[in-house]
């Protein structure tokens, strides 16, 4: 299955640096240099009102505004509303993962998770 | 006279129960003030512990990660040389290995990721602490207020006041006696 072009750019959303970093480092090996941060929902939806994005991972628990609001303020503006949207959560039980697509995310991996889960995700949300 | 006795007997009786109840909440108001905050910081400095450890550990693994890709461009140089055959399977061999090397490395910066794991489980932690402290000031509150005729904004009053020395580093003999005073106690 083809992964998206490596020139996308993509927006990763959580609180926790490590997590950012960990992300960011694993994009990079994949190819995806194109990388900007936000620490929570209400700083990811002022970067993507403002700025062109073509894909979102974002956590769930963060402070201010979390991951699904985010995804669900996401899916109802016009503009963003077709932006995939990745959620990298330890929420790990049915009812998220069924509140999360019900919210519209496109896809959904349990933190930890490996670079090829990563991989298959986006290619499965690219394809 | 008789009846003044029993007046003064059962005022004295009185002030003796009120002097059992302000014992019984000095006690458990001094140690939750100091315990549950002091608890709750030390839980925050773990989290942000593991933070900066994390960072720590994937500056080095970056470290390494660097080497291992200029290692990969100089084999990769010296392949492009045309080596002896034994010497190229060597240099087949430590650039196999090194590229093992390079994706070990990024599984062990996956594994990093335990840090948000259990951080997310030490702040589910916290916000059991802060409902065991509310719990906490409505027994109390109810402790003190029982049989007495207080308005609600006086007993809500008592809560805030609780729940404002609660919430501090650490709580002073004065503060009770402050608090207690304000109970009429």
């Amino acid at each position: 299955m083809p992964m998206p072009p490596p020139d996308i750019r993509i927006l990763v959303v959580d609180d926790m640096s490590t997590m950012r970093r960990i992300i960011r480092t694993i994009l990079n090996q994949l190819g995806y240099t194109n990388i900007e941060e936000a620490e929570n929902g209400k700083q990811a939806l002022a970067k993507l009102k403002s700025e062109k994005f073509d894909f979102v991972i974002t956590d769930w628990n963060m402070p201010e505004m979390d991951g699904l609001t985010l995804v669900r303020e996401i899916r109802n503006d016009p503009e963003l509303k077709n932006l995939p949207v990745l959620m990298v959560t330890a929420e790990a039980r049915k009812e998220n993962v069924i509140e999360a697509l019900k919210a519209g995310v496109n896809n959904y991996i349990v933190k930890p998770f490996t670079p090829e889960v990563l991989k298959e995700k986006m290619e499965k949300i690219f394809k | 006279m008789k009846d003044l006795e029993d007046i003064i007997r059962e005022l004295l009786e009185n002030v003796r129960e009120l002097e059992k109840v302000i014992e019984n909440i000095k006690k458990p108001v001094a140690e939750s003030s100091k315990l549950i905050p002091e608890t709750r910081k030390n839980i925050e400095d773990v989290v942000s512990y593991l933070e900066d450890t994390s960072h720590s550990i994937m500056n080095l693994l970056e470290r390494i990660n660097e080497n291992s890709k200029g290692i990969k461009e100089e084999v990769e140089f010296l392949l492009s040389l045309g080596p002896v055959k034994r010497i190229k399977e060597k240099l087949e061999s430590i650039k196999e290995k090194n590229e093992q090397n390079i994706s070990t490395i990024l599984e062990l910066y996956t594994y990093l990721s335990f840090h948000d794991l259990a951080g997310q489980q030490l702040r589910t932690v916290i916000e059991v602490l802060e409902k065991i402290k509310s719990a906490l000031v409505d027994v109390i509150v109810s402790q003190v207020t029982a049989g007495r005729d207080l308005k609600e904004e006086q007993v809500s009053g008592i809560k805030g006041k609780v729940s404002e020395i609660l919430s501090k580093d650490r709580i002073s003999q004065q503060d009770v006696d402050r608090l207690l005073e304000e109970f009429g106690l």
